[in-house]
């Protein structure tokens, strides 16, 4: 007991506290808002979710790993049928169906449902001699996947589908799909995406071709892959162009009813504008002066990162980042460390989908990414979300405290 | 491709390196981006933060109208002048007491008590830079004499709203409601962000229920402002969205019958002695088919106008003065139904068999005995032989005194819950009250010991009994139409979808009986109390009834259906200390008949039904009781 005490990961631990404390003063400073009187509730509604999370976290932490492993099926599928059912029996916002109501709670079963999955694709990932290049062994790892991020599409809610293939990815990955293969993959649609702007498309063609021919591609192959981007990239925004204005409007809040609602990057440029205006100490806790004048409704769920910036400065924004950054790295190193693979594979998984997170999201107010409705973890407000990153924590510490054990 | 096993240690550190790369990639990126947004343009930020921001300003999104069946206008929106102050106008930077000066100036010019601009500055402290509405409702004279002295008021100035205007006042005042401003309430309950300080919200009457219908979304546009609140050079280009308009409603009422409703009301002859005291009651007019609220007005009335506007105190204090104009008296008074009840009682008679019409009479002299008390009968020297059909129309009340001998309270309350006469009717309107039939538990709990001599006055529709003039004129409406009880509603359309006609589950009652029943609401017209309904062109069935009260004139009660063979509509009037039922209802029904059928009145005084003059002496007085 004592040994497992000396190698436990205080480290990892602290990190986790760190971003809780961190996320309950933003959230904190984020209600007050005079102009929104109606979000003074909401730090005493984060607070009664931060006791369900704690203890959540307790017992994702206290009851072994293996336990995990061994009903990762049938929370799987219990997951699934929740999912599915929000579709049906959801309670209904601004055109998407992805909350579940029960008397005043109401709770969000995707992000649930995402944790469900990486529990099972670490299971399907740890069976002895699983050679992952071969497609058996990849079928079922992609199938079970496939299930939530299509019933997640169909809320629908882009932002928080995203974040499974990165997981997934990550944990492929891990299990030693190489990683040349996963970036040819992933070429046509970054092709796609670029293509939309010619000069990020023309050098992102001449670095793929310098690419292909240094990792040695037969040229046969190294062709195909290269027209397969081109074509990509020529179709996109030729099919794109030929949809009505207002179809492309269509789309793009199917896919992502987040964006802007006024179409011009009103809510970046405020966020910008917060973080930029804290300098490099801030303003000071409760100090922030553009959460209550600026028309940014979004302030304490995707934007709370603008929070901090305005409020303590580049400082507390470097310090948060770098919380996540030993998060991550602490969590890296446990991968390599824990004797389980089923452990290995789920803290790969946990970290690959909070990276994943942190990336966008803080791009996304700093005007790198685009709007896209993805939280940022332990920071954010929202209870589903805030339960399941603390349930993700218990199951981090889990693994590092039964590294050990296999 | 080299084939990879996972579990090597090797590859595992391998692989956690290019996990490394990629995060510290990530982590540089965005702490590169931050040191360029914090510290290389931090400080411009900081004064685009503090010295300019974008304001949201909003479009007002237009409430929708409020219409008649056939289209016409009863709730509009019309541009209204402001008078708006701005506080932090920069001339009050330095000195403070020069706002006060301006505010005081202000009142003089416009009249007004310096008092109501504070107060109206107080409410809206916290809203840093919008400019406040100190005086809303301006008129054209009002807002020309402040553009004439603008340059003598620092922070002044004229903006134009939309308003909510009642075209036609008071009419159907209270089914209508009126708009308020919101509180702080309201925007710490609302999520949707629909209300900000300074959004008006239906807070009575069908403004209320249909808040949701009738409000628009507002709308959003961008303006950079300095920290002055001044307009300054747009910095970001940012495009407005554009507001929501409310859907319009149309409702069941018919404009013009509402109107001879409310005229009749006013014009209804008080029945008493000495000084009438204010109008207060009811009138509704009932589709008994589909349960259509073709009119339907409460007295005394205000003008929702005045929530327009700033209020004056005369008519604040008439507003929540001791006659109660906001009270909707159609849905929310209750009143004895008095001999207007009796039809449900003579259900009871007739289904128990207690008495048989052809056969079995009962002798009215005027008086009748029950343990040592004696009730009477409106007509004192009596009716003398009356079967039950006869005794409806006359009124008689011995009569019914029997039989609640027979029935007792339970036996009446056992027929009220057949008719559901005291059961909400659902209408569409905030606030509708459920009436009363008691029952022996009830008086165990709020008398105690009790005489079963209640019975007596309950069959009457007197005592403790309660029922709205809606719940009147639904059971009315359900006599009319063979048991079938139509859900009295207002709402006919939102932005032209259809509101489906519901029905309340019917009432399963004896078809046989009701046609009995019927028959001597038709003969009380034609040879009974309620003459005053009698016309050639259109046969009606009425009831009146006259409520005794111990605190002043009987209240009058009046209710009809017509045509009789094949009933349309259904009405109710009611009118509190106002006289007999036929002598001060009856009229306001005629007058209301005459409307909808379109009798013209006849000149001839022979053949007009049953006048007012004849109705004075006490023809119809129903139901006194007294203790001996």
């Amino acid at each position: 007991m004592s040994r497992r005490f000396r190698q436990f990961d205080w480290i990892l631990l602290f990190s986790i506290l760190g971003l809780i404390a961190a996320g309950m003063t933003l959230v904190y400073s984020a209600s007050q808002v005079p102009a929104y009187p109606w979000k003074a509730g909401l730090f005493t509604r984060q607070t009664m979710w931060l006791v369900i999370g704690l203890v959540a976290l307790f017992t994702a932490a206290a009851v072994p790993f293996r336990f995990w492993e061994e009903y990762s099926h049938l929370i799987y599928g219990v997951a699934m049928v929740v999912l599915a059912s929000v579709l049906v029996i959801g309670v209904e916002r601004e055109g998407a169906r992805r909350w579940l109501s029960f008397g005043g709670f109401q709770f969000q079963p995707s992000e649930l449902a995402k944790l469900a999955t990486i529990m099972l694709v670490a299971r399907l990932l740890s069976r002895p001699r699983l050679d992952i290049t071969k497609l058996s062994a990849l079928l079922p790892v992609l199938f079970a996947a496939l299930v939530p991020f299509v019933l997640i599409l169909l809320e629908p809610d882009l932002g928080t589908s995203l974040s499974l293939p990165a997981a997934l990815v990550g944990m492929v990955f891990w299990a030693g799909f190489p990683g040349v293969v996963i970036l040819i993959v992933a070429t046509p649609l970054l092709s796609t995406l670029l293509s939309f702007k010619l000069w990020l498309w023309v050098p992102y063609l001449v670095l793929l071709l310098v690419f292909l021919r240094m990792i040695g591609v037969k040229r046969l192959l190294g062709g195909a892959i290269a027209v397969v981007n081109l074509a990509a990239g020529f179709a996109a925004p030729v099919l794109w162009g030929t949809l009505h204005p207002y179809q492309q409007q269509r789309v793009l809040t199917m896919l992502n009813p987040e964006s802007d609602p006024t179409n011009s990057g009103y809510q970046v440029i405020q966020s910008k504008i917060a973080i930029g205006s804290g300098g490099l100490a801030g303003k000071g806790f409760l100090e922030g002066t553009q959460k209550g004048l600026a028309f940014l409704p979004e302030q304490h769920t995707d934007f709370i990162f603008s929070v901090l910036g305005e409020e303590f400065g580049f400082i507390g924004c470097v310090l948060v980042l770098c919380l996540f950054a030993l998060l991550i790295q602490r969590s890296v190193r446990l991968a390599t460390k824990a004797r389980s693979r089923f452990g290995a594979y789920l803290v790969v998984g946990i970290a690959s989908m909070i990276m994943f997170h942190v990336a966008v999201n803080v791009s996304m107010t700093v005007g790198l990414a685009p709007v896209t409705g993805l939280p940022l973890p332990f920071l954010s407000y929202g209870g589903t979300f805030l339960l399941v990153t603390l349930i993700q924590s218990g199951l981090l510490l889990n693994v590092a405290f039964r590294r050990n054990e296999v | 491709m080299r084939r990879r096993s996972s579990s090597s240690p090797n590859d595992r550190q391998g692989r956690a390196v290019v996990f490394g790369v990629l995060g510290l990639i990530v982590f540089s990126v965005l702490v590169g981006r931050l040191f360029t947004l914090q510290m290389v343009h931090g400080e411009r930020a900081l004064v685009l933060s503090e010295k300019n921001w974008l304001k949201p300003e909003p479009i007002p999104g237009r409430r929708g109208r409020i219409l008649d069946r056939s289209g016409k206008i009863l709730a509009d929106v019309v541009p209204s002048f402001s008078i708006v102050f701005d506080p932090q106008h920069e001339a009050f930077k330095k000195k403070s007491e020069y706002k006060e000066q301006v505010l005081n100036e202000l009142a003089v010019l416009l009249n007004h008590d310096p008092k109501q601009y504070e107060d109206a500055i107080y409410r809206n402290r916290g809203r840093s830079y919008h400019p406040i509405r100190i005086h809303r409702g301006a008129n054209e004279e009002e807002v020309s004499r402040v553009e004439e002295n603008r340059p003598n008021l620092p922070g002044v100035s004229v903006e134009v709203d939309s308003e909510r205007f009642y075209p036609h006042g008071s009419l159907a005042a209270h089914t209508l409601g009126y708009l308020r401003e919101v509180n702080e309430k309201d925007l710490k309950k609302d999520e949707t962000g629909h209300y900000r300080p300074g959004s008006k919200i239906g807070r009575a009457g069908l403004e209320r229920v249909y808040e949701k219908e009738l409000r628009g979304t507002d709308g959003v546009k961008f303006i950079e402002v300095n920290v002055r609140g001044r307009r300054s050079q747009a910095y970001i280009e940012a495009e407005p969205v554009p507001p929501e308009e409310g859907s319009d409603i149309r409702l069941t009422l018919d404009l013009d019958l509402q109107k001879a409703t409310e005229l009749a009301l006013d014009n209804a002859p008080f029945d008493g002695d000495g000084q009438p005291p204010v109008l207060s009651g009811a009138a509704i007019v009932l589709d008994v088919r589909t349960g259509d609220v073709l009119a339907v007005a409460s007295r005394p009335a205000y003008d929702p106008n005045v929530f327009s506007r700033s209020m004056s105190h005369a008519e604040a204090g008439y507003l929540f003065g001791s006659s109660r104009p906001m009270f909707n008296r159609a849905v929310q008074g209750k009143y004895p139904p008095a001999s207007t009840f009796k039809p449900v009682v003579m259900y009871g008679v007739l289904d128990a068999k207690l008495t048989v019409p052809s056969d079995d009479y009962v002798y009215c002299s005027g008086r009748h005995k029950y343990g040592n008390r004696v009730f009477r009968c409106w007509k004192r020297t009596g009716h003398g032989h009356m079967n039950s059909f006869d005794s409806m129309a006359q009124s008689c009340d011995t009569y019914f005194y029997k039989a609640a001998e027979i029935m007792g309270v339970t036996g009446i309350r056992a027929v009220s819950e057949r008719f559901r006469v005291y059961e909400k009717t659902g209408i569409d309107l905030p606030g509708e009250k459920a009436g009363l039939v008691p029952t022996p538990k009830w008086y165990d709990e709020n008398y105690g010991s009790w005489s079963r001599g209640v019975a007596l006055n309950l069959s009457i529709g007197q005592g403790e009994i309660e029922m709205t003039p809606l719940q009147m004129v639904t059971l009315t409406a359900a006599v009319a139409n063979k048991g079938k009880r139509p859900k009295p509603h207002l709402l006919a359309e939102v932005n032209g979808v259809q509101a489906e006609i519901e029905f309340n589950e019917p009432l399963e009652l004896d078809e046989r009986i009701m046609r009995t029943i019927r028959e001597a609401l038709e003969f009380t017209v034609t040879d009974g109390t309620a003459k005053v309904v009698n016309f050639e062109e259109v046969k009606v069935a009425a009831k009146t009834g006259t409520a005794e009260n111990s605190r002043g004139e009987d209240h009058a009660a009046f209710v009809a259906y017509a045509p009789a063979d094949n009933p349309e509509i259904a009405l109710v009037v009611y009118l509190e200390h106002w006289g007999h039922g036929g002598a001060a209802a009856g009229p306001v029904g005629r007058d209301i008949l005459m409307a909808y059928f379109g009798i013209e009145p006849e000149p001839d005084p022979e053949a007009m039904p049953a006048p007012a003059s004849a109705e004075s002496q006490p023809e119809v007085l129903a139901g006194e009781s007294y203790e001996e």
